[in-house]
């Protein structure tokens, strides 16, 4: 090995070398008087910034951001997006025949309203027939209107 | 029947503290993995050389070991608990040799001596104030990183456990720090 820089002097004393590579900066210093040298002068002037720290006023305490998990972070964002689909899809989705025909007709004061079971009893007509599923074929509804009237059989 | 969780070196400082006190020697062989170079370096500050930095810090883990099972000591603090009892081997063994220079050792580094010179006292206090001065120019968070592994000495895996960073970042943070704060420090030299 040949001598070691400055640099990684330092960076052995600062232990921010690789295992493997701290290693064998001891054991080449443990040969080499001139690197020997080398670590003990960056050893005592990692002593004197330890003295000079320990001496300083603390720095203000700040709280460190912690480390979020990476599928955590994936999961809000895909949360987020999902949310701002379905609002997306929910902002464009035209109205229903019936909220059409209660907004048509002045049901609700114009605002739109569900409807319950005994406003049925008072709603217009055009309102009552948004009620009609609206996949109901052509043809039945027009056989519905080909219906005689309820009350056809018990005059027989 | 207890059987004993296997003891990783991945573990934090508390619990492999937590573990030797309780009589593991896998968590102290653990510690002394992780905090050997440290006391190594600060021996090295001391005048020791790289052999005789490793053979006194093996002895100071070994005496604190020994010290711990005798009951001997309240608390374990890693690595202070251990620097300081390397710290004190070494002026030891250097007193030793000043004593009786023969016994093989090429030179003895002299222990600085406590009345500096009024010279090299303001050298000192501009270097503090220097040093106090581009570590307080750094973000906070770096400041705290850095005081944990320059101050408290801890591992660069301990740090990372406790402010929620990768190692890396924090080897990283260390690095910068210390770069800058040798830069402020080789100003007044």
């Amino acid at each position: 090995m040949t001598h070691l820089t400055r640099e990684v002097a330092a960076r052995w004393v600062a232990g921010v070398l690789e295992p493997a590579e701290a290693d064998a900066v001891e054991a080449h210093a443990a040969t080499c008087r001139e690197c020997e040298a080398l670590l003990q002068a960056e050893a005592r002037a990692e002593a004197s910034l330890a003295a000079a720290v320990r001496a300083a006023p603390p720095a203000a305490v700040v709280p460190l951001r912690p480390r979020r998990r990476p599928y955590v972070v994936g999961a809000a964002a895909l949360a987020a997006l999902a949310a701002a689909v379905a609002f997306i899809v929910w902002s464009r989705v035209p109205p229903t025949r019936l909220e059409v025909a209660t907004r048509d007709a002045g049901v609700g004061g114009g605002a739109p309203s569900v409807p319950r079971y005994e406003d049925g009893l008072t709603m217009p007509h055009e309102a009552l027939s948004a009620f009609r599923p609206l996949d109901v074929p052509e043809a039945v509804l027009r056989f519905e209107g080909e219906l005689p009237p309820a009350d056809a059989f018990t005059s027989l | 029947m207890l059987v004993a969780a296997p003891m990783t070196h991945d573990a934090s400082d508390s619990v492999l503290v937590a573990s030797a006190a309780a009589g593991a020697r896998e968590a102290w062989d653990a510690l002394v993995q992780r905090y050997q170079r440290r006391v190594v370096v600060a021996l090295l500050g001391e005048g020791l050389g790289v052999d005789d930095a490793r053979e006194v810090g093996q002895e100071a883990w070994a005496r604190v070991w020994q010290q711990h099972q005798n009951g001997a000591l309240a608390s374990l603090s890693f690595p202070g608990i251990v620097v300081t009892q390397a710290r004190f081997l070494a002026r030891d063994l250097l007193r030793r040799r000043r004593a009786s220079p023969h016994d093989g050792s090429a030179e003895v580094p002299e222990v600085a001596s406590p009345s500096a010179s009024a010279e090299a006292s303001l050298a000192s206090a501009q270097a503090l104030g220097r040093v106090q001065r581009a570590l307080a120019a750094q973000p906070a968070a770096k400041q705290q990183v850095f005081r944990l592994a320059c101050d408290e000495g801890l591992a660069h895996e301990e740090i990372a456990r406790r402010v929620g960073l990768s190692t890396q970042r924090v080897r990283q943070i260390v690095w910068e720090v210390r770069t800058a704060l040798r830069a402020a420090l080789e100003e007044v030299a």
